[in-house]
């Protein structure tokens, strides 16, 4: 045996400090992204799921000399994660409780739960496409440290829609609504989700795993969750509906680690290749204009509780501001 | 085909707890427990199943049937879980 | 107030489909991805899972089994258990964290696909569990042993292991890309959670966690049985998919998990037999690996499938008769081939274990005994070296284990022997003939080197067993050596069994895998020496005489692992007896070829 003992992974061994947990545990997982690899996985080179990877993944535009410097900025851990969202989901029961859902439910006006109707309840079927691309993402990204952030962000992602389908029952038993008949209706029929469900349904096809995140987590989604989370939530408060008001300001935490770790990523891959800039741009004035239609459609759906175009001007802020972070503005 | 279902517990001390429910569970059964330290298999013929009611009998505690899962490491047959009782079979 | 019951709103939660208006259904759910066939699209619809868990269940439940988890191993920490571990058993806890913790990312990339491209709602939704599960088990893999490291450098390979390209690290990478990665959803879902988490991990997790609990592995043995917690929920998704697969597809189910079962075997052979039955103090054995497969696999999982409606697979017998056989030869393998692994096996082969070994497996003597005692024999009259390798063993072109180790010595039923077949203008050895046959259905997608092909197409420089042990990853340090410094063998009274005999005319067998020319061409072929338990590569050279090439074969195994005789040698090759003075070339050997050599009592002396 030698006299050097090791004090962390051999792969670890030129961080020049001893990693932390979150380190020990994240580090260069994907081997099917080790160098010198004849092709990802061990079978013919040629094989779909191969040429899947090798297309949208080791080819992408997007590249760097080494995902594995990334952080997460949150360095969540598996455990931490659990912890944190068992306590997150303790305090939304605590919630539910106090409001006693069956008695404030019941006490909202008719033109509100419209509106939740409207807007709120229909959110499992795009928070469920998102899901699936959040997904797609941790599949394709090209490290660990990326896909690590993606899966707990699909865990979140699934939190959302099972709130949103826990509310909708409480909703639709204490109440005398449309909530929990016309859902899908909604979002399939319904003009003003168009837009959105049409970025979305594109969205689950852009499977360059850099355009997905661009698209996804930079473009997309703080356009909308501007919107479904933030806008909503400010007309809820202002509307007497405290519980739709603290939930979704709940969710919006999970929301605001992901533009975290995004934003990051994104300073990231143009920190390590200036031309990663360009790239991250062309995709993200490809579908700026998709965001776009997107806030403008559901805009209208907040058109009597928030002043004319507020929402759909405070979505697309907040895209430029996330975008502005990725060191992109 | 042997036709035995039911759980396997890890190692806890909630195990004979859970072995009792079962039993009380299943009137009629002939429940077979083979204790091999780390894990307990808790078998029947065809059929078997837990409720949340006889585990808080015999833990003497609240249990939410959730928890379950923290005890068992496998089983044997088709499960069944809902809020209230476990159940395993073949033949379903 | 309590909460709703989750039957009040959980089908809300999984009632998420809707019809795509905006793009294709094919281009979000490709063929290649998701793999309906001849399932009708509107069939998955059905998709039901059994065990269901909520997001906020599941939160509150995980984060109990981590604090289970990590206060257990923060208990231990401080106490001097692992210090009064048993080397042996240490050595299953590096030879398992080495084969799964990275295994266990994979897994997350393979529920990831399901998440994101399965075919109904609520098995996106299990599945996004899954790939958390998945997470958290790559995490406290890699986590216990890190703490470890500073003791014992072999614990590196937790994390070093599949960045490698060592011999049964490529075996398992092979196995489970084609299980994981390679298929589409729906197969994935028959394979991973069906076949592989409901059949085998429960032998490695549940079964294993018994024995490392005997030998005061508290830690290890809570840790394990913890993550299968997590599995025999998330192993669900497999029946749902394979109940709508068997509806419409019964062919295509009862196929994909027949030849996933049998490479599942074969690689459960060598990671889990040997930990069980030679690792495993004897003392603290709860079970044999026949006994706990037995309860595990045959029983319980023959079972499931019969409620399926499938068939047990075509080989059943033949994987029956190798539960007493595979894991033996795999084990002698491993230990012989020592330097190659990343663990310090344990021999295990001492009196009092070789009498455990034989009352639960009756023919284990007559198959395994006398190799045992060659070696036994050279250990003892201090020619350690003669039990340490020259050459690689021929790696089958499936399951990527030595060929042979499906058979066994003295075997009429399942030989030592090859399974050759010819395609596409080379010759490829299999183990057996289910690898063989799996490949060739699959050959499109399961084409792969072995690292024995990688030597044969000059990967590995310089050709030689260290060069071969560099280019693997094996630093000197962490290189395997006996677990117990031979100390089982030498229980043996001096001079029984007795000395193996002359070791032959290369008893040292050169530093050459593919040895240098002396003017000739190498040809490299898969040799088969009578009585050995694998095949393996030897290059001669085509001026060699047929004898030449004989002592060249019968150098690397005899007074290694057969005893010496006064006899001669014959050759053969498919089955046909070459004269010994022609050449290589001219009795017609070329590269690739299968060639046995045996004893021929009728050429007393010759050699």
């Amino acid at each position: 045996m030698a006299a050097r003992r090791l004090k962390t992974w051999s792969a670890l061994g030129q961080l020049g400090r001893l990693p932390g947990e979150y380190e020990i545990v994240t580090h260069a997982l994907n081997y099917t992204t080790r160098p010198g690899r004849p092709s990802a996985l061990a079978s013919n080179p040629t094989t779909p799921a191969n040429m899947w990877l090798l297309t949208y993944r080791d080819s992408s535009p997007l590249q760097a000399g080494d995902w594995l410097g990334f952080r997460d900025p949150d360095r969540l851990t598996y455990r931490a994660y659990v912890t944190m969202q068992d306590q997150q989901e303790t305090v939304v029961a605590g919630v539910l409780d106090e409001y006693g859902p069956a008695r404030h439910d019941a006490s909202l006006p008719s033109w509100w739960l419209e509106v939740l109707a409207a807007l709120f309840t229909p959110t499992r079927f795009p928070v469920h496409a998102l899901q699936m691309t959040s997904a797609y993402l941790g599949y394709l990204a090209p490290s660990s440290y990326i896909t690590n952030c993606a899966v707990f962000g699909t865990g979140d992602l699934l939190r959302r829609v099972s709130l949103v389908a826990y509310r909708t029952r409480q909703l639709a038993e204490a109440t005398d609504s449309a909530i929990g008949r016309t859902e899908r209706a909604r979002w399939q029929q319904d003009e003003a989700w168009q837009p959105a469900r049409q970025a979305l349904e594109k969205l689950l096809t852009a499977y360059d795993w850099g355009e997905c995140f661009t698209a996804m987590n930079l473009v997309l989604r703080p356009t909308l969750d501007q919107i479904l989370l933030h806008e909503l939530a400010e007309a809820a408060r202002d509307s007497g509906d405290e519980l739709t008001w603290l939930l979704l300001s709940n969710l919006a935490a999970d929301a605001a680690r992901g533009i975290r770790w995004s934003t990051a990523l994104a300073r990231y891959a143009i920190e390590q290749r200036p031309e990663n800039r360009d790239v991250l741009r062309r995709w993200a004035d490809r579908w700026a204009p998709r965001a776009e239609a997107a806030a403008a459609g559901l805009g209208q759906l907040l058109s009597g509780v928030r002043p004319a175009g507020a929402a759909e001007r405070a979505a697309n802020s907040a895209r430029h501001e996330v975008l502005d972070r990725a060191g992109l503005a | 085909m042997s036709g035995r279902v039911g759980p396997v517990l890890r190692m806890s001390d909630d195990v004979d707890a859970i072995v009792a429910a079962i039993e009380d569970d299943n009137p009629g059964q002939q429940v077979t427990v083979v204790d091999r330290g780390a894990y307990t298999r808790v078998s029947g013929e065809g059929e078997l199943r837990v409720t949340r009611a006889s585990i808080e009998r015999h833990l003497g505690r609240e249990f939410e049937m959730r928890q379950f899962e923290e005890l068992m490491s496998a089983f044997a047959g088709r499960i069944e879980m809902t809020s209230q009782e476990v159940r395993w079979q073949l033949g379903g | 107030m309590a909460r709703l019951p989750r039957e009040e709103w959980y089908d809300i939660a999984r009632d998420v489909d809707w019809d795509l208006s905006y793009v294709d259904y094919d281009e979000v759910f490709p063929e290649w991805m998701s793999g309906t066939g001849k399932v009708p699209r509107e069939a998955w619809a059905e998709w039901d899972e059994p065990y269901k868990v909520t997001y906020p269940e599941y939160v509150a439940t995980q984060r109990e089994k981590e604090t289970g988890a990590y206060s257990v191993k923060a208990v231990l920490r401080k106490s001097r258990v692992f210090d009064q571990l048993d080397e042996g058993w240490k050595s299953v806890a590096k030879q398992h964290f080495g084969a799964v913790a990275l295994v266990e990312d994979l897994a997350a990339y393979a529920e990831l696909r399901m998440a994101r491209f399965g075919l109904a709602p609520a098995w996106r939704n299990m599945a996004v569990f899954g790939a958390l599960d998945e997470t958290r088990h790559a995490q406290i893999s890699l986590y216990f042993p890190h703490e470890l490291l500073g003791r014992d450098p072999q614990y590196d390979w937790a994390h070093k292991a599949y960045h490698t390209s060592q011999w049964t690290v490529a075996a398992a990478r092979a196995t489970f890309d084609g299980m994981m990665m390679n298929p589409n959803v729906v197969d994935v879902a028959v394979q991973l959670p069906f076949t592989f988490e409901t059949g085998f991990t429960n032998v490695q997790f549940v079964a294993l966690a018994a024995d490392a609990l005997e030998s005061g592995d508290i830690n290890f043995a809570n840790m394990i049985s913890s993550i299968q917690t997590d599995e025999a929920r998330h192993s669900q998704q497999g029946g749902p998919t394979l109940k709508i697969l068997v509806e419409h597809d019964p062919r295509r189910a009862q196929w994909v998990i027949d030849k996933t079962f049998w490479v599942s075997a074969r690689l459960f052979s060598v990671l889990t037999g040997p930990a069980m039955d030679y690792y495993t103090p004897l003392a603290m054995r709860k079970q044999s690996f026949k006994e706990f497969m037995l309860e595990w696999v045959a029983g319980q999982f023959a079972d499931q499938l019969q409620d399926y409606g499938l068939k047990k697979p075509w080989y059943w017998d033949e994987f029956l008769a190798g539960l007493d056989t595979w894991h033996h030869g795999l084990h002698l393998g491993v230990w012989y081939w020592r330097p190659t692994v990343w663990w310090n096996p344990q021999g295990g082969v001492s009196p009092a274990e070789r009498d455990w070994l034989r009352e639960k497996y009756p023919d284990w003597e007559d198959r395994f005994g006398p190799i045992w005692d060659v070696i036994i024999g050279n250990i003892n009259a201090g020619q350690a070296g003669l039990t340490l390798p020259a050459t690689l063993p021929w790696l089958c072109s499936l399951c990527q284990l030595p060929v042979g180790t499906a058979g066994s010595p003295g075997n009429q039923r399942y030989p030592v022997r090859s399974y050759p077949l010819s395609y596409d203008g080379r010759t490829y050895h299999f183990c057996s003939r289910p690898c063989r046959q799996i490949w060739w259905e699959d050959r499109d997608t399961l084409h792969s080197p072995t690292v024995v092909d990688r030597v044969l197409a000059g990967e590995v420089q310089p050709p030689t067993v260290e060069g071969l042990l560099t280019w693997m990853g094996l630093t000197p340090e962490v290189r395997g050596t006996d677990a117990y410094g031979y100390r089982w063998a030498r229980a043996y009274p001096p001079g029984d069994p007795g000395p193996a005999g002359d070791a032959g005319p290369a008893g040292d067998a050169g530093p050459a895998v593919t040895e240098p020319s002396n003017g000739g061409r190498p040809v490299p072929v898969n040799a088969l020496f009578a009585g050995d338990f694998v095949t393996q590569l030897v290059t001669l050279q085509d001026t060699d005489t047929v004898d030449q090439a004989a002592s060249r074969i019968a150098a690397q195994v005899v007074g290694r692992r057969v005893r010496s005789r006064e006899a001669g040698l014959v050759v053969r090759l498919g089955g046909r007896v070459l004269p010994g003075e022609l050449t290589v070339a001219a009795a017609g050997i070329g590269p690739l070829d299968s060639v046995d050599v045996s004893w021929d009592a009728g050429r007393v002396g010759e050699r």
